[in-house]
C-alpha cells in the first residue's frame, strides 16, 4: 500500500524518539545495569505501551535497552498513529505469556499463546513478531500448531441509495 | 477549732508536695544524678569540631567513618553531627558516600539518621554511578544497610527514577526502590 512506499525511512529513523517510562510497585537494581521490576509493571514509549506482572530491563552501552515482560498475560497496546490512515490508523492489541522488546531494532516479540488484533483482523500463533514503527506483523507457529490469521474483508462500499454496490456493479462499471 | 480547720488544707498540701519531691528526687537518684532527658541533650559531654568519628567492628576493622564540622556526644551515648559526610560504609568500604546537614545517633542504637537534604552517591559494582536524594536516610551499621522510608529520587546516566522508599546494602549489591516506582530512560539514540 502507498503508505509503505514512503521515502526510504530506515528503522533507525523510525525508532521511538521519546523517553521511555517504566512504572512498577518495586524495582531492584541488579548488576550489569539490569533493573528487575515487579508488581503492575508498564513500559510506555511514544504510542506503545507494554504491561504485565514482572519486567527485566537491561540498558545497553549504546543507550538502547531490552525489556522482557511476563504476565498472565503480558499485554501490548499500540495506539493509532496520529493523523494516519489505513492500518496504522487502527490500534493494535496483543497478548502473550511474554513480550520481548528491543529498542534497537524496534521490535516486540510475543512469546507463548500469542495473539494480536488490529481492527477486525486477528493473528494467533506460538510466536508473533511485531515491528513497532512499521506496525508490521510476522507470525510463526510451532510443532503443536500453526499460525491462524483471520482477515475480515472491509464491508462492501455503499452507494447514495445506501444499498450495497455488489448487485449494481455492472451498472456502476457501465457509467464511465 | 476554727484555726485547726483552716490549717488542715495547708497541712495536706504540704504532705503532697513532700511526697512529689521524694519521687522526683528518687527518680533523680535512681537515674543516678542523670539530668532530665531534655537537659541532658542540651549539655553534651564532649564537643568536637572538624572531627572524624570511626566505628570499629568486632573484627577491629573500621565499619563506618563519619567526618563532621561538629560532633556533640552525650551521656546517653547519643550523638549529634553537623555537616556530616560518611565516606566509608562497611568493612569492605562499599561504593556509597552520604552527606547531609545533620546526623543523629539515638541513644543505644547502631544506626545514624541523616536529615535534609541527604545526598547519597556511589557506583555499585558493574553498575552505573548513581546519586540518590532524600529528605531522610538511615545508615545502619548493624544490618549494613542504608534506607529511606520517605520519597527518594535517583539518577544514573541515561535514567532517572522516583519511589516511595529505597534500600541498599553497604556493598551496593542490592539496591531496591519500593512504592510507585517510576523510571525514565532517556530516548534511545537515533
Amino acid at each position: 500500500p502507498k503508505h509503505e512506499n514512503k521515502s526510504a525511512q530506515t528503522a533507525a529513523e523510525l525508532r521511538p524518539s521519546g523517553p521511555v517510562t517504566v512504572k512498577a510497585d518495586h524495582a531492584e537494581w541488579v548488576q550489569d545495569s539490569t533493573m528487575k521490576y515487579s508488581g503492575h509493571v508498564s513500559l510506555q514509549s511514544d504510542t506503545l505501551n507494554l504491561s504485565g506482572e514482572t519486567m527485566d530491563v537491561k540498558q545497553l552501552a549504546d543507550g538502547n535497552f531490552e525489556a522482557l515482560i511476563t504476565g498472565a498475560p503480558a499485554v501490548l497496546d499500540h495506539l493509532p498513529q496520529p493523523g494516519a490512515s489505513g492500518p496504522t490508523a487502527q490500534p493494535v492489541h496483543a497478548e502473550a505469556r511474554q513480550l520481548s522488546y528491543a529498542s534497537g531494532s524496534g521490535t516486540v516479540t510475543l512469546i507463548g499463546q500469542a495473539h494480536l488484533k488490529r481492527g477486525s483482523d486477528e493473528v494467533h500463533g506460538a510466536t508473533i513478531g511485531y515491528e513497532v514503527q512499521q506496525r508490521r506483523v510476522r507470525a510463526a507457529g510451532d510443532d503443536q500448531g500453526q499460525v491462524t490469521i483471520i482477515f475480515t474483508p472491509p464491508p462492501p462500499k455503499q452507494n447514495e441509495a445506501g444499498k450495497s454496490d455488489e448487485k449494481k456493479a455492472p451498472a456502476a462499471e457501465a457509467k464511465p | 477549732m476554727k484555726v485547726l480547720r483552716a490549717l488542715l488544707p495547708l497541712a495536706f498540701l504540704g504532705l503532697c508536695a513532700y511526697g512529689l519531691l521524694r519521687i522526683s528526687l528518687q527518680g533523680e537518684s535512681v537515674e543516678r544524678e542523670a539530668r532530665p532527658a531534655d537537659q541532658s541533650l542540651a549539655q553534651p559531654l564532649y564537643i568536637a569540631h572538624q572531627a572524624t568519628w570511626v566505628r570499629y567492628g568486632e573484627d577491629h576493622l573500621p565499619q563506618l567513618r563519619a567526618q563532621a564540622e561538629r560532633i556533640d556526644y552525650y551521656e546517653d551515648h547519643s550523638m549529634k553531627l553537623t555537616q556530616v559526610r560518611l565516606d566509608r560504609l562497611g568493612a569492605q568500604n562499599g561504593p556509597w558516600q552520604a552527606s547531609a546537614p545533620q546526623g543523629y545517633v539515638p541513644p543505644g542504637e547502631s544506626r545514624m539518621r541523616l536529615q535534609p537534604d541527604v545526598v547519597v552517591k556511589g557506583m555499585a559494582p558493574k553498575s552505573l554511578p548513581t546519586e540518590i536524594n532524600a529528605r531522610e536516610v538511615w545508615v545502619d551499621w548493624q544490618s549494613q544497610q542504608l534506607y529511606s522510608r520517605s520519597p527518594v529520587r535517583a539518577k544514573a546516566p541515561g535514567r532517572s527514577a522516583s519511589a516511595q522508599s529505597w534500600t541498599s546494602d553497604f556493598a551496593g549489591n542490592h539496591v531496591q526502590l519500593n512504592g510507585q516506582v517510576e523510571m525514565h530512560y532517556d530516548a534511545p539514540p537515533r
